[in-house]
């Protein structure tokens, strides 16, 4: 617990609990200052933000646990946060409750308070309820619930230092357990004869854990608390014990002796709110209420989410071009000459220039894009429009073998791949999260657009903002297609069920939206910053040398001279497995350094071509032919998502998904490759 | 709902509704007829798909008031949509609008040759529409804040 | 109106029917929770978000074989007369979900 140190500091442990969408990392920011280390809880990909709060002598550790309605042993969420509870015995628990949703939010708190810990209860959006038409009296909840009530407004900073104040009054306070929750005669006699047998049976585990706590959980068949008796000395006869009664107490209540206590508690929060909550005036219909009417309608639903999606590309792609066309300006002109104008060796000038300045360049032109099309979701997402796209969607997707909730990731895929897989995390059902994750490289990326871009322009001059869409549907078209050969073999159980609270609509805050933004668009600078810029420079040095040895910088001027370096080496090895589809080493050297991350396909490109990228169209209307360049975007479109996507799917699904990903996507882009070509030919499409 | 709001939201909703239409016969058009650049009657349609669906979307909500009863707050949360989607996808046009000149001049400026038609993008029915939605969005904001969002006495 | 125990009541007592599941119900009804058929993990989560036995519902929104969108109500079990309608969030349910859990439909609320 507290350890006094040096000066004086007292030290202590603080959780931070709550349901999801209550605020509560707004109020951990507010707590800690905004400066968090960010990590992992040990073995689950479920974040852990840990940091610290100075007031006066004391200093406390902030632990911020993740969004659970309840304390079971259900889903990982909720273990995390339970054990963190029982394992590292934080000196208080600060339970962020929603004012505007507080029956549910109180549940929470009731289930805190039961496993006997300090609570502080910040009492959040206050504001919002008060719009809904009603006040809490929080001196009165506090007085029942024995605990501090602070009413607090998050986004304005109202209350937050109250909530300080109360963290150090009560970090100076004894633990004291209160008896809240009154389960009924019968229930509460045996509550208390197991509690009895596991002090005076196992003094160790009753030190560790409340005791009570422990016989309410045994009584609920809880398999963690089940798992945890099993392993004491008198685990196996209690647990016996526990059984009979709870058949004896089925019995008499007529009903399963979970949902019962479920009950009892949802009775008792009852009675809080009818003392403690006052209806200022009764809403019959609220704002979000009107605007769900017709944003979740059966007819106007769906082409209002097209919509939505359409103004998304609109703003990602029309919007952002001038930043692009000045980021090339940038890079291509400006600081090119400028790197080749300083006095270096030639190689290095040509390193620099060609490598490093062309390669990252070509990456950064889109990064206005990626940027603006993370802002325009995340807004979506602050005002709370993403939860009705998905029940509105998740019709469709169902009959496509997705959810409403695979919707988020695959729209953001078209951004980067990389938050799209991310995104995946919160889709609840464990098959229909593999299945998404699977199919989600497949969706256009920005980093494929260049390679559409080129390519179209050079042999489909007029028609080129259709065939660059069609990629992009294809994608999405593939996503699904594969989805539903999953779930039709390899996942082949049920889908998931669909639960999702909608929260009422909320005006955006600037600074959830950037946020957000940021961390979503933060791994793919990352992965310019390292993969391109490391891809970018071996692809130089591939050039330059050969077996024969160092070829000079002549080779990005000489095309015979570049075949003899070891990109010309790879190429030409490489060649035969494209044949049946007519691409030359130049193409199938250019895919190779394409699975390391497809932005460099062009530039690869341009450099084993000799030519700058704006004059690639010209070599490239010559190596393809209209049916040859379009199966070579489809190809680029779905084989292999990049190297640091692959690194994600490992991280999120597991290594062997992401080799089964490696694997199936270079099939089905290499059939489906040959099968355009196939099909254009007998159709005499040339 | 006073009869004038109703009329307009009815007018602008068949404004919408039409303009809809011709953006997907442009977008067959320009099937048969590359780099079709249609207008109809002063506007320009750009044979854009998205563009008839956003246009669809707040033709068929702001449209639908003639099912509905007046004072049903049905009827008045359509118009509180339609009127606010046709008010953004006006804000979203002109944006584009102002990144497209703002592109020209810069290509102008590192020497480029590079030329963008305002007229084009300032006279079309997202901004047209997005005009008429205006005062519908402010007469709709208007009365719930009378009502203090309370729709119970509408 | 209905007096019933000396309380008022807004639901006939005429139209309590049979049980029937969720899935069935029609816009703008309000029910009455009785039994979740499902896994614990299911019974769990519901009643997390406040559906439990004994919890009010109403329907608001319908589009088989789609999710269905409903509002927890709060029981108006107390003396409170005002307490008629507390709000609470919407929660939108999948059609497998809703086929398991068992309600009484208690007619269409005005």
């Amino acid at each position: 617990m507290s350890s006094g140190t040096v000066l004086a500091l007292r030290r202590f442990k603080v959780a931070v609990a709550g349901n999801p969408n209550v605020g509560k990392s707004v109020i951990f920011n507010e707590l800690t200052g905004g400066r968090a280390w960010v990590g992992n809880w040990p073995g689950v990909t479920v974040e852990k933000k840990v940091g610290r709060l100075k007031i006066g002598e004391h200093i406390f550790e902030v632990v911020d646990l993740p969004g659970i309605y309840s304390l079971t042993a259900y889903s990982v969420d909720e273990l995390i946060a339970r054990n963190f509870i029982v394992e590292e015995k934080p000196d208080i628990v600060v339970d962020i409750v929603n004012a505007a949703n507080i029956e549910r939010n109180l549940y929470l708190t009731i289930s805190l308070l039961e496993m006997g810990v300090k609570v502080v209860v910040a009492l959040n959006m206050v504001d919002l309820a008060r719009e809904q038409g009603y006040e809490i009296d929080e001196k009165k909840l506090s007085e029942m619930l024995g605990v501090p009530v602070i009413p607090t407004i998050a986004t304005t900073g109202y209350g937050i230092e109250r909530l300080k104040e109360a963290l150090v009054k009560v970090s100076e306070e004894k633990e004291g357990y209160r008896k809240l929750v009154n389960y009924g005669g019968e229930v509460e006699k045996e509550i208390s004869k197991i509690s009895r047998r596991i002090v005076e049976g196992d003094p160790k585990l009753s030190d560790k854990y409340n005791s009570r706590w422990l016989a309410v959980k045994l009584l609920e068949k809880d398999a963690d608390v089940e798992g945890k008796i099993r392993l004491s000395p008198i685990g196996e006869t209690l647990l016996s014990y526990v059984s009979e009664a709870r058949e004896k107490l089925e019995k008499i209540l007529g009903k399963d002796l979970e949902e019962y206590m479920v009950e009892q508690r949802y009775s008792y929060i009852s009675k809080l709110i009818e003392e403690c909550v006052k209806i200022l005036e009764v809403k019959p219909v609220t704002l979000t209420d009107m605007v769900d009417y017709v944003v979740t309608h059966k007819i106007f639903g769906i082409p209002l989410m097209f919509t939505a999606l359409y103004l998304a590309f609109k703003f990602a792609f029309d919007v952002a071009a001038p930043l692009c066309d000045i980021i090339d300006w940038f890079f291509g002109s400006f600081l090119y000459s400028l790197v080749l104008s300083f006095p270096l060796a030639g190689w290095v000038s040509s390193l620099l220039a060609d490598g490093v300045v062309a390669g990252v360049g070509s990456i950064i032109v889109f990064l206005p894009n990626i940027v603006f099309i993370f802002i325009f979701i995340a807004l979506l997402e602050d005002i709370g429009y993403m939860s009705r796209a998905a029940f509105v969607i998740d019709k469709i997707m169902r009959r496509l073998f997705l959810t409403g909730k695979s919707l988020l990731p695959l729209i953001l895929g078209i951004g980067c791949n990389i938050p799209g897989v991310i995104a995946c995390r919160t889709i609840e059902d464990e098959n229909d999260r593999k299945v998404t994750g699977l199919v989600a490289p497949l969706i256009s990326c920005s980093a494929r657009l260049p390679v559409y871009l080129v390519v179209a322009g050079a042999l489909f001059a007029g028609s080129q903002a259709g065939i660059v869409w069609s990629m992009y549907i294809m994608g999405f078209a593939f996503a699904f297609l594969m989805a539903g050969v999953f779930r039709k073999t390899l996942f082949k159980a049920p889908s998931g069920s669909f639960i999702m609270e909608l929260p009422p609509y909320m005006a955006p805050l600037a600074r959830n939206v950037l946020i957000k933004t940021w961390e979503r668009t933060k791994r793919f600078l990352f992965k310019a910053g390292t993969v391109i810029f490391a891809v970018s420079v071996l692809v130089w040095i591939l050039s330059v040398t050969g077996p024969g040895g160092y070829l000079t910088p002549a080779t990005f001027e000489d095309a015979t001279l570049l075949e003899q370096s070891w990109i010309g080496v790879l190429g030409h090895s490489l060649e035969k497995l494209f044949a049946p589809m007519g691409w030359d080493w130049r193409i199938s050297a250019a895919l190779f350094f394409g699975f390391l991350a497809k932005e460099v396909v062009v530039s690869t490109m341009a450099i084993l071509y000799g030519v700058g990228e704006e004059a690639l169209v010209g070599p490239l209307a010559s190596t393809f032919t209209p049916l040859t360049a379009y199966a070579f975007m489809a190809f680029v479109l779905l084989y292999v998502p990049c190297l640091a996507t692959l690194a994600i799917v490992r991280g999120e699904l597991g290594g062997k998904y992401a080799v089964f990903t490696l694997i199936y996507e270079i099939l089905l882009a290499y059939f489906v490759a040959l099968t355009i070509i196939g099909v254009g030919r007998l159709l005499g499409l040339g | 709902m006073r009869p004038t709001i109703l009329l307009l939201t009815l007018i602008t909703g068949m404004f919408y509704l039409i303009y809809a239409t011709l953006e997907f016969y442009s977008w067959i058009l320009s099937f048969t007829i590359p780099d079709y650049g249609g207008s109809w009657w002063g506007l320009f349609c750009q044979g854009d798909l998205g563009w008839f669906i956003s246009l669809l979307a707040v033709g068929m909500i702001l449209f639908s008031l003639t099912f509905k009863r007046l004072n049903d707050y049905k009827g008045f949360s359509c118009l509180l949509v339609g009127s606010f989607l046709g008010v953004v996808l006006l804000v979203m046009q002109l944006l584009v609008v102002a990144a497209s000149f703002g592109d020209c001049a810069f290509l102008t400026l590192i020497g480029e040759e590079a030329e963008y038609n305002l007229a084009e993008g300032l006279l079309t029915p997202m901004v047209v529409g997005g005009i008429l939605s205006t005062p519908l969005l402010a007469y709709t904001l208007n009365t719930l804040k009378k009502h203090r969002f309370n729709l119970s006495r509408l | 109106m209905l007096e019933k125990n000396g309380k008022t009541s807004k639901f006939s007592e005429g139209m309590l029917t049979s049980v029937m599941p969720l899935a069935f119900v029609k816009e703008n009804s309000t029910v009455k929770i009785v039994e979740v058929r499902g896994g614990l993990g299911l019974t769990r989560r519901l009643a997390e978000l406040g559906l439990n036995p004994g919890s009010l519902a109403r329907i608001v929104r319908v589009s088989p074989p789609g999710p269905m969108l409903i509002e927890v109500e709060h029981p108006p079990n107390s003396g409170n007369p005002s307490f008629g309608r507390f709000p609470s969030w919407r929660i939108a349910i999948g059609f497998g979900v809703a086929m398991k859990i068992f309600v009484q439909n208690l007619g269409v609320n005005v």
